[in-house]
């Protein structure tokens, strides 16, 4: 198996199983004390990757901002997630998230990046339209 | 009320991803720094407004080694494969998380809840897809 291919299947299948955990969690646990916990516990283990790999170079203050942004956007985007799992059921949740995430991430492609609407995307889209029509009535 | 979470859920995950799109020079690991720093930050506020900080659970850090390693495996396939092959291959992650909960929290399946995950299933695949 191509190596490219095994990191996206591992990468697929940790973050599955991790979700699934957090459903699991929630039932007993605070959703913001939880999300807090598990941004923690990311931010230890890229630390101590860091530090053993000895990989580290100087960054952009641009580039230190935006990837802070990003890390508002997930922390807010993880949080409504949770919140969505204490509604709900997450066999619910979970593929409205994934169809959902990749409509609007394609429409901000077309609109700001000036991607090209191909054939495929578009079944693509009427299909992930379908699908979260079909989950939520 | 659970759509309207799912809805804003969505649309900070993409924003997420179209900001990371923007950052062209810094390594996968500096980013996932940064993010876990300003994500803790914004959460820890998050928990002390909302009265939750007795809930705090320090096994729940767990969680985070499967972000951080989920994140890290996405980033280093990235690395060696085209973003149009793995984006999809990665996105599919919410279908295991839906099967898992049907199988182990037993939740109710009805043909709409199938018929909706493989719709959804198709549509990542072909969003994802290169032509």
């Amino acid at each position: 198996m191509k190596k490219w291919l095994t990191y996206a299947i591992l990468g697929m299948m940790t973050n599955g199983i991790t979700l699934f955990f957090a459903k699991v969690i929630l039932s007993s646990s605070g959703t913001y004390s939880l999300v807090f916990m598990q941004f923690l516990g990311g931010f230890l283990c890229v630390s101590a990757y860091i530090f053993i790999k000895k990989i580290w170079k100087s960054m952009d203050l641009k580039e230190i901002l935006l990837a802070s942004t990003c890390g508002a956007f997930s922390s807010l985007g993880v949080t409504f997630f949770y919140l969505a799992l204490n509604d709900t059921l997450v066999s619910v949740v979970a593929p409205i998230r994934g169809s959902g995430f990749l409509i609007f991430t394609s429409l901000l492609g077309f609109i700001f990046l000036k991607e090209k609407i191909t054939p495929k995307k578009l079944i693509g889209l009427i299909l992930a339209i379908l699908a979260i029509i079909f989950l939520t009535i | 009320m659970w759509q309207l979470y799912v809805g804003l859920a969505i649309i900070f995950f993409g924003l997420n991803d179209f900001t990371v799109k923007k950052i062209k020079k810094a390594k996968p690991e500096q980013i996932l720094f940064f993010q876990f720093i300003s994500a803790s930050f914004l959460a820890f506020i998050a928990t002390i407004i909302f009265g939750q900080t007795s809930k705090i659970n320090f096994f729940h850090m767990f969680l985070g080694i499967g972000l951080f390693l989920a994140l890290m495996f996405f980033y280093l396939a990235l690395k060696l494969g085209e973003l149009s092959k793995v984006a999809p291959i990665f996105g599919l992650n919410v279908i295991i998380t839906a099967i898992l909960g049907l199988i182990f929290l037993s939740e109710p399946f009805s043909a709409k809840t199938i018929t909706g995950l493989i719709l959804g299933t198709l549509g990542i695949y072909f969003l994802g897809g290169k032509k």
